[in-house]
């Protein structure tokens, strides 16, 4: 059975680091998103020529796309650490287990 | 071309090149000589030094300059006149050496500026995005060595050329397939007990490597 141990300080902030940078990642996503939604609708017949505001648009677009892939690349990597994480500590564990094994059967 | 600009073409002929005069008119070494008129110099003053300078015999004087037109910009406005004393400018007009161009208001310029910045920025953009990789373990990197067009062509080129046959080659080979399937029959389906057929070798002559075959399939049928 896995002994339940109180969390130091450090793994407490790297958690909520971790927590904080997912929550920015998702809300990044989802706003870039929204925002290439909106300016793919056009015809804002703004001051600027319309060559030069679709152009403009067009950057943009590309750029908040951009954005999306870093977040999702941001989201992978975290994920990757998840994983590595949680196989660290179940060898971890084990390797304790293991371990008081070991000792006390060289005691007796 | 406004103004004066030194021209550095060196001339065939030697009399040019011993004086130092090419064909322009502007010589070689110009830092090393002078030139004036000693009939001007007593009433030389601002108003009339230009026409001093463009007098003939005066090297230095490029006779194409554009001093020839005097002056060589004019403007040009055009305007909306409500009273006397009440003016509205509807467009401006620009000659520069004798051609008219019609001088851009401030959103036009404003809106090519602008179009050629994006624009810039968009390829840039793009070809940057183009070398950039990305790996969960790894984290971002830069790659600007693929160069992926040149190697699918060199691809294409080393394949073999496959030509189509002709009906010579086709019958020919035909008719030597018969012959090589008589003279080696094909083996037949192996039955449990059969010892594997050894492949006959072609030094001996036809006639004994069919009774070999002949009695090996004797053999097979007693069994």
């Amino acid at each position: 059975m896995s002994i339940s141990r109180s969390l130091p300080q450090s793994k407490e902030a790297l958690l909520k680091s971790y927590r904080t940078r997912l929550k920015d990642d998702v809300k990044s996503m989802l706003e870039n998103f929204e925002e290439i939604v909106k300016l793919s609708k056009g015809e804002h017949d703004t001051q600027l020529s319309r060559m030069t505001q679709c152009e403009q648009d067009t950057y943009e677009m590309h750029v908040r796309a951009a954005n999306i892939v870093r977040a999702g690349e941001s989201t992978k990597q975290a994920e990757c650490d998840q994983k590595l994480m949680s196989l660290r500590d179940d060898m971890a564990a084990d390797l304790y287990d293991l371990e008081e094994e070991y000792y006390s059967s060289i005691n007796k | 071309k406004i103004g004066i600009h030194v021209c550095k073409e060196k001339s065939a002929d030697m009399m040019a090149g011993r004086l130092g005069i090419t064909g322009t008119g502007i010589p070689d070494n110009p830092l090393s000589i002078s030139w004036h008129d000693s009939t001007w110099i007593p009433i030389l003053n601002t108003t009339n030094v230009m026409e001093y300078f463009s007098q003939g015999s005066n090297p230095f004087f490029d006779r194409t300059c554009n001093n020839e037109i005097e002056p060589i910009l004019y403007v040009i406005r055009k305007q909306h006149r409500h009273s006397p004393q009440q003016v509205t400018p509807l467009a401006d007009f620009y000659i520069i050496a004798g051609v008219v161009y019609q001088a851009p208001d401030l959103a036009n310029v404003l809106n090519s500026r602008l179009l050629s910045t994006v624009h810039h920025l968009q390829s840039s953009f793009e070809e940057a995005s183009g070398f950039a990789r990305y790996h969960p373990s790894k984290g971002y990197s830069w790659d600007f060595k693929s160069q992926r067009p040149n190697i699918d062509k060199t691809k294409k080129d080393e394949k073999p050329r496959e030509e189509p046959s002709s009906l010579f080659q086709r019958q020919r080979v035909d008719m030597l397939l018969g012959e090589l399937i008589k003279k080696f029959p094909l083996p037949t389906p192996p039955l449990p007990k059969v010892t594997p057929v050894v492949a006959v070798k072609t030094e001996t002559e036809n006639g004994a490597t069919e009774t070999k075959e002949i009695k090996l399939e004797i053999k097979q049928e007693k069994n």
